[in-house]
């Protein structure tokens, strides 16, 4: 397991590659410090290579004495060269690893969480960054912490050569590098924060550059003409997030400027300083060529690398913590889990003054609510928007545990049911029902996918009217549904839904509920849509939403919520007689259709 | 767009262009800094030849130490005031591409707040729109490799190339060589990629949307209750296997690749180094040329490396979306004459058609009639009838196929946009919620307004003074953005305070009500017909019962009127209104 409920420390940079991919990460630093101890090796053998010439070329030595520092040479570049390439394997292999592994536990660790999160935006969001950044995230970091090593490497190199050699110019090379390092880092953390400090306004000009050319704004945005508005203010949002930034870069880019030129300034003097011992022969011409090389490459390097390689740092320690918090967000026991398919029995299910706060909130959205609900009767949920309808819905599935009284189904405690015996329960058509990118056949199967035949698939298709459809598509019920395949086909929202409603009643679940699966209908083919579902569902319990008080007169209870209670309750005709909230809100519907004297002449 | 592909030298040409455009001063100047940098780049090889000659020399006893001395200082001098003009380049990169980022963003948005609406229900043309968007940030990227090409890197090689010729003639080819040897392999490795995208992008959208049905919003729940996360993930695997199968292949061929590359520079290496010594051992160089070359011979490889792989390889991956780019920036604008049209005036439809991009139907089909100033005309029918087109068509959003549409006797479809949508309003029926503060998210109707909100806020029943709105009307509708979620019934209230919000004498109403409850849904449609009193208005709704305010209802299906008339006559009519009336009206009156 790559997450696991534990803060996750620095270390993790480095152990979590470990984890993903143990072989790969050793080839990785074995390679990588391959690379960096050729760098000082690289100045130690130059400096062979140009003082034998010079001796060959003084005749003090004879020309053979080449073949070997031109060889070894030669070899260590092409080492340099084939590790690098060799790393573009591993890579490729480490993000097949990565993909197999800690990609699945993501998917799987957001699958089991707990329902609140998902409709929690800064818990959204946080997941979103963590999953967004999931392939690449791992061996990313491990390397820049490589790349870290390579630099100090580089830099300890020359210093211990200089060391050997001249040991009074090592303390000046420390002395002046420090700088670098110094700026550096800071500059990295400058940079970051520059980024976060803009990155809400650097949102919002994307999100306006959205407005001002998608799709979705197109016909406001002709029609009310508000498009160089949107222009202007999505330039200014850009030009300020580029001005915050350039001031940043500004300072760290002089900063780095001095501290580089510094560097250069510091090898030079050391060159100086070398020019006495080259005169005495205390060190080698070759020696004090390839240092000198070494050292101005190795300036570009701490001016260029270093920062960046320090400000990705500081961005994947953030990234660690953010990952800690992830992992430890509570899970759902059994929530990835095919529903029990035991046989359950339902034999009655009670609401005992339950009371519901969103969590993070403070207006009770369910207040004392008490009913009952009975084996094999239809029952409708009405009220106006936020009464508290949708919100038992959640409760029932178990999306919500913190609620206050008591929920009995078969006289036990819901919260005492697990995630899985609960989706062997239920079978719910919501409002936002979803529209699967698989076949006709598959996004109704998966109502039931264990115990489902042929017999029962076509029963559904007849019973919702698909069949007319299906017969006209060329690949009948296995015609891919969607835009993921060449070959899909996309269906009309009224379509979608009887697919939706098809799928709601192939799964065997004895308690129904139809979360206003047909608010995108017009009232028509929802009042058509309800009685065929009454038909079908004659002797299953089943629960109705619906703000189209025509549509579910039909059932045995009508609950009437409002502001999370439920003030009325009973069939059609006892609440109008009550003439109460449902009676005027049927008679404001009623309005509607009620005829007028003149229109009942014409009818006559 | 047209199919037609954009000339490599045009999107070059003009994506410069547009780097100009965007910031003269700051381009400019890089410009400066670009050849200064690579000249002074090119020299350091000379500098460092001259100081490396006289420390030989003094090791050899030929120079005394003063002498020694100043070059050294000079080639610390070159260096230093190199490490600057790096600086400096580097600042001015990264900041001239920020602009451009934002400079092409606001040029995209122009453009398309220019193009006619119906181009967006193109599959294929949004994909393209889509994709040149996404061009934005990458088109300073393509201009900067043509910049530092020609200004950075054209004068370094150059140089490098004299120095080099003039001291061993065959070390020039011998780097053509290099350069050659990198160039096919971009070639080669963008091929294979390129090839693997085709074949791996339906994979990778069945990946995504495997994993989206686990985990994703709109899935979540659903995926969740019927228990089927195990049913995806299995299919998910597959395509996981499948998408790394691909994708190994192409990194694996691409590395092969890659390796025999580097064996041959390697080899490459060695007969440099072997042309040096030669070279040196029969004094055709000095010791500080020598040395300067095995330096700079690096630093040319590294060069060729970087301009090929982090600008030639970037560049042939974006120049596809800098191609889209330009297209957009070709595409025809819908423009006009500047002739004021009068709203108050007859609507008329002569004989109007229309069809949408690539469809075999035309969704109205030869529609004639007229609307009179001051007529609320609801317009019914079932889904998929054509009403929510026919109201895009009244409001000049999409031009008729055939036929015209007339507005006080005189065409439409001339007049400029600017003029033409003066005096009309509509409220959608996939109204926007914009992510903004409520009042931006009602003025934004009409930039010019200055009506007091708070009445209109009342009519449209927003109810900004309770806690639902913390900030009254200074309240951020977005959570991402530091503020608040409204439910879908506030949000259509306040897209009917939007739609009311701008001047107007026709207001276009397309299912102003479906998302909010029965008793409010009253109250609205009797404040509709308050407010709309001395306007023209047009209601599209599915609820028969509410058209009963019209003065005139039409009936579509299938693109057609099928009959006009107020609702006693089409009552009287037994058409098939009186068959919707009655089988609607059955539900609350039985």
């Amino acid at each position: 397991m790559i997450l696991e409920k534990r803060v996750y420390t620095i270390f993790d940079l480095i152990k979590l590659s470990f984890k993903v991919a143990p072989t790969l990460a050793v080839v990785i630093l074995v390679s990588r410090l391959m690379v960096a101890l050729s760098g000082p090796a690289l100045i130690v053998v130059t400096a062979h290579f140009i003082n034998t010439s010079l001796a060959v070329v003084n005749e003090a030595v004879s020309p053979e004495q080449m073949v070997l520092p031109i060889v070894v040479l030669g070899l260590l570049s092409f080492l340099r060269q084939v590790v690098n390439v060799s790393n573009k394997y591993i890579k490729s292999k480490f993000l097949i690893q990565t993909r197999l592994s800690y990609r699945v536990e993501l998917v799987e660790k957001r699958g089991k969480l707990a329902y609140r999160y998902i409709e929690d935006p800064d818990t959204y969001d946080l997941i979103k960054r963590i999953t967004d950044s999931a392939d690449t995230q791992i061996i990313d970091q491990y390397q820049n912490v490589l790349s870290l090593i390579d630099i100090t490497i580089q830099v300890a190199g020359i210093l211990i050569i200089l060391l050997v050699n001249v040991w009074l110019v090592a303390p000046i090379i420390v002395l002046f590098s420090a700088p670098a390092f110094y700026f550096g880092a800071k500059a990295g953390k400058t940079v970051y924060e520059a980024e976060r400090d803009v990155s809400k306004v650097e949102r919002k000009a994307v999100y306006l550059a959205e407005v001002s050319s998608g799709r979705d704004a197109v016909l406001e945005r002709t029609l009310f003409g508000y498009g160089d508005k949107v222009t202007r203010e999505l330039w200014n949002r850009f030009e300020y997030v580029r001005v915050h930034k350039q001031a940043a870069r500004k300072k760290t880019d002089t900063q780095l400027a001095i501290s580089g030129m510094l560097t250069v300034v510091t090898a030079g003097s050391v060159m100086l300083v070398l020019l006495q011992p080259v005169a005495t022969q205390l060190i080698s011409v070759g020696l004090f060529i390839s240092l000198t090389t070494a050292s101005i490459s190795l300036s570009n390097t701490l001016g260029g690398w270093l920062p960046n390689v320090l400000s990705k740092f500081t961005k994947d320690v953030e990234f660690l913590k953010e990952l800690s918090q992830f992992a430890q967000l509570e899970e759902v026991e059994d929530a990835l889990l095919s529903p029990h398919s035991t046989d359950f029995i339902f034999e009655k299910l009670v609401f005992k003054q339950v009371s519901f706060t969103y969590p993070g909130t403070e207006k009770k959205i369910l207040d004392n609510v008490s009913f009952e609900i009975k084996p094999g009767k239809h029952y409708a949920l009405v009220g106006e928007n936020g009464a508290g309808k949708t919100t038992v819905i959640k409760l029932l599935t178990g999306q919500y545990l913190n609620y206050k009284g008591d929920i009995l189904l078969n006289g036990k405690e819901l919260k005492e049911y697990s995630s899985s015996d609960l989706k062997s329960v239920f079978s719910i058509a919501y409002q936002d029902f979803a529209k699967y990118q698989l076949s006709i056949r598959e996004n109704i199967e998966i109502g039931d996918l264990e115990s489902t035949t042929d017999d029962r698939l076509f029963k559904a298709i007849s019973d919702f009217k698909l069949t007319d459809l299906i017969n006209k598509l060329p690949k009948g019920v296995e015609t891919s549904l969607g835009k993921i395949t060449e070959d899909g086909v996309d269906l009309s929202g009224g379509q979608w839904q009887r697919i939706a409603l098809a799928r709601t009643i192939m799964n065997p679940a004895p308690i129904k509920i139809l979360d206003e699966p047909t608010a995108a209908l017009d009232p028509m083919s929802e009042s058509r849509l309800y009685e065929q579902f009454e038909q079908i569902m004659e002797h299953t319990t089943s629960l109705f939403i619906s703000h189209r008080l025509g549509s579910i007169k039909l059932a045995d209870e009508i609950l009437v919520f409002d502001k999370g209670t439920i003030i009325e309750q009973g069939r059609h005709t006892s609440l109008m007689a009550q003439k109460g909230k449902y009676a005027l809100m049927y008679q404001s519907q009623l309005e509607w259709y009620k005829k007028d004297e003149s229109e009942v002449k014409a009818d006559a | 767009m047209p199919k037609k592909k954009v000339p490599l030298f045009k999107v070059a040409r003009e994506v410069l262009k547009y780097t100009f455009i965007c910031w003269p001063t700051a381009t400019s100047f890089y410009l400066l800094i670009g050849v200064t940098l690579g000249v002074l780049t090119g020299l350091s090889v000379w500098v460092m030849q001259f100081a490396f000659d006289s420390v030989t020399e003094l090791a050899a006893g030929g120079r005394t130490m003063e002498a020694a001395i100043l070059p050294v200082i000079l080639l610390i001098v070159f260096l230093t005031s190199q490490e600057a003009v790096i600086a400096l380049y580097t600042y001015y990169m990264n900041t001239i591409e920020a602009r451009m980022h934002g400079f092409m963003s606001r040029k995209v948005a122009e453009k398309t707040a220019k193009l006619e609406p119906v181009l967006f229900e193109d599959p294929q043309m949004l994909d393209d729109i889509n994709k040149a968007s996404e061009g934005t940030s990458q088109a300073f990227g393509v201009g900067n490799t043509i910049i530092s090409a020609t200004t950075l890197y054209l004068p370094y090689i150059i140089i490098i190339a004299i120095y080099l010729y003039n001291l061993i003639p065959l070390l020039t080819l011998v780097i053509l060589l290099t350069f050659a040897t990198k160039m096919v392999a971009l070639v080669v490795r963008s091929k294979l990629y390129m090839d693997l995208e085709e074949q791996s992008a339906p994979l990778r959208r069945k990946r995504l949307f495997y994993e989206d049905a686990m985990i994703g919003r709109q899935y979540f729940k659903e995926t969740r209750q019927l228990g089927i996360f195990g049913f995806f993930k299995g299919k998910y695997m597959t395509s996981v296997h499948l998408l790394n199968r691909e994708t190994w292949k192409a990194d694996a061929r691409a590395a092969t690749f890659d390796l025999i590359t580097e064996i041959l520079n390697g080899i490459n290496d060695v007969i440099i180094l072997y042309l040096l010594f030669h070279s040196l051992q029969n004094g055709w160089i000095t010791v500080g040329a020598f040395a300067a070359v095995l330096a700079s011979v690096n630093e040319l490889s590294d060069m060729i490396e970087e301009l090929i792989s982090d600008h030639f390889t970037v560049v042939a991956e974006d120049l596809g979306k800098i191609s889209y780019l330009i297209k957009l920036f070709d595409l025809p604008e819908k423009t006009g004459e500047d002739r004021e049209v009068n709203w108050r005036g007859t609507v008329e439809f002569e004989r109007v058609s229309f069809s949408y991009p690539n469809a075999q139907h035309p969704s109205i089909d030869d529609v004639s009639l007229s609307i009179k100033n001051g007529e609320t005309v609801a317009i019914v029918g079932e889904n998929g009838a054509g009403k929510s087109t026919f109201t895009k068509l009244l409001l000049g959003l999409y031009e008729p196929t055939s036929g015209e549409i007339k507005v006080d006797g005189h065409a439409i479809s001339t007049v400029s946009p600017e003029k033409l949508y003066k005096g009309v309003s509509a409220v959608f029926q996939y109204y926007q919620r914009y992510q903004l503060t409520l009042e931006e998210n009602i003025r934004i109707s009409d930039s010019g307004g200055e009506a007091d909100l708070v009445p209109l806020m009342e009519q449209a029943g927003v109810d900004w003074e309770s806690r639902s709105y913390p900030e009254g009307t200074e309240t951020m509708l977005s959570r991402e953005f530091g503020g608040i979620d409204l439910s879908g019934g506030q949000w259509q209230r306040v897209s009917i305070a939007r739609g009311l919000y701008r001047l107007h004498d026709l207001i276009v109403l397309d299912e102003p009500t479906a998302a909010i409850d029965p008793l409010e849904e009253s109250r609205l449609y009797e404040k509709f017909a308050e407010i709309s009193k001395d306007k023209t208005s047009v209601i599209v709704t599915h609820r028969l019962g509410s058209a009963k305010i019209a003065d005139k209802i039409v009936v579509l299906d299938k693109g057609k009127v099928v009959e006009t008339g107020t609702h006693q006559e089409l009552l009287a009519n037994k058409g098939q209104y009186s068959e919707m009336y009655e089988s609607q009206s059955s539900w609350y009156m039985n």
